[in-house]
């Protein structure tokens, strides 16, 4: 038996086929456009929850009547090197404890830097130390850490474990 | 009360004043170490500039107004000497990752709407050997072969041979590329996240040079302590904006060899 195909112009057909097509197309446009949406607004959300922390940071500060010093660690292939930096404190007053698994420094508030920087803020007044607590990746013993103290810096050396580096 | 005022990309640029047609714009925008900022901060003061535009977004910006001697002021703000040749943007807010990338391109377009013949944007670049470094190296990247010619001017800065910039300045250098305005982008060694007043000393010095003006930064020196207190919050604030930019890449040698 042969069949024979009979291809014919339809214009209902094609007028359909394009009516499809354009839907097709301004659905995909939509979704691309949610999806462009969603993300701001995960975004902007992100932003929010981090504007509450400083926020929540701030008041707790003033709670607690303590401030973290600034701080960063730099990678130094055998070592890591944590900089630290208390420039609101007393440069005597200054302390490092080191244990097995952290650091530990406090100092107390030099009001009169404070107030110079500040001003006489309710924060300004509130603050009486710094304190900052530093967890260590691993357990070490502690004298073979390495403290130099630079005024109100202080650099502290941690020996790596050999299979870290 | 603004004499004039635009529309550019989201942001509204609000001049107090005519600003003319100044030589240079300064831009020192919170990133690595607060460098940029820090010595924008201290030229302004110390050379005594005066607001002249400021810079506000209902939508891309926290809704903050600064306010300064019972006076509200915007978040972002350009201010100027007093015979219109430099401008200094500074801000007292960190840019979050949703605002970098369009103020970034209406700050470009502004400088090319205004007839600025030279944007420099100070920064910082993470050395790891920072802590140990007594002088920090400032090294540059320009646009066009004029701000290329203008970094040469600087004897103690290196051209940039390889690497990636991750941030403002990074748009701020292609929109300037594809729009041909001149941008150099002076950066110092620094630290990533404590505020490094060393470095801006250090860029100060080398900008008095492409600019003619001398700069005094032994007070910045002298300060530094209370300028780190002062912006501890700021660098906290830029931190985490930093960590989800990507500033990363900045740590990695680029693929092409």
């Amino acid at each position: 038996m042969v069949y024979i195909m009979i291809a014919y112009y339809d214009p209902f057909e094609l007028a359909r086929k394009r009516i499809f097509k354009a839907i097709r197309e301004a659905m995909r446009e939509f979704e691309r456009e949610f999806e462009e949406l969603e993300e701001m607004a995960e975004e902007y959300m992100r932003e929010v929850h981090e504007l509450e922390k400083i926020f929540e940071d701030r008041i707790d500060e003033i709670r607690r009547g303590y401030t973290e010093p600034l701080s960063t660690i730099i990678d130094k292939e055998d070592k890591l090197l944590l900089v630290i930096e208390a420039p609101e404190a007393r440069e005597d007053t200054i302390e490092v404890t080191v244990t097995e698994d952290k650091i530990r420094v406090e100092g107390k508030i030099d009001k009169s830097k404070v107030e110079k920087a500040l001003g006489k803020h309710i924060y300004t007044k509130k603050l009486e130390m710094v304190k900052g607590e530093y967890k260590l990746p691993y357990k070490l013993d502690p004298s073979k850490v390495r403290i130099e103290k630079r005024g109100n810096k202080i650099h502290i050396w941690i020996p790596k474990q050999p299979e870290t580096y | 009360m603004s004499v004039y005022e635009e529309e550019i990309g989201g942001f509204i640029f609000r001049e107090y004043v005519d600003i003319g047609k100044p030589k240079f714009m300064i831009v020192g925008l919170p990133d690595v170490g607060l460098v940029g900022e820090i010595a924008v901060l201290h030229m302004i003061r110390s050379l005594g500039f005066t607001n002249k535009v400021g810079i506000d977004s209902y939508t891309l910006l926290p809704p903050v107004a600064v306010v300064k001697g019972g006076e509200g002021l915007c978040p972002i703000r350009v201010y100027g000497d007093g015979d219109g040749r430099i401008v200094a943007l500074v801000t007292d807010i960190a840019l979050s990752s949703r605002s970098i990338v369009p103020l970034s391109l209406a700050l470009v377009e502004y400088v090319r709407l205004r007839g600025i013949e030279y944007i420099i944007g100070l920064t910082g670049i993470v050395n790891p050997e920072r802590a140990e470094l007594l002088k920090p190296t400032v090294y540059w990247v320009a646009s066009t072969y004029d701000a290329i010619k203008l970094g040469y001017n600087i004897p103690e800065a290196k051209r940039v041979e390889e690497g990636y910039i991750v941030g403002p300045y990074a748009i701020i250098l292609k929109e300037s590329i594809r729009r041909r305005v001149n941008t150099l982008i002076l950066m110092a060694d620094s630290f990533l996240d404590i505020p490094d007043p060393e470095a801006a000393a250090t860029l100060l010095r080398a900008l008095s040079r492409i600019i003619g003006l001398d700069i005094p930064v032994d007070k910045l020196i002298e300060e530094g302590e209370l300028v780190k207190i002062r912006l501890k919050e700021l660098m906290k604030e830029t931190r985490s904006t930093l960590a989800r930019i990507g500033k990363g890449y900045e740590y990695r040698t680029p693929i092409v060899y």
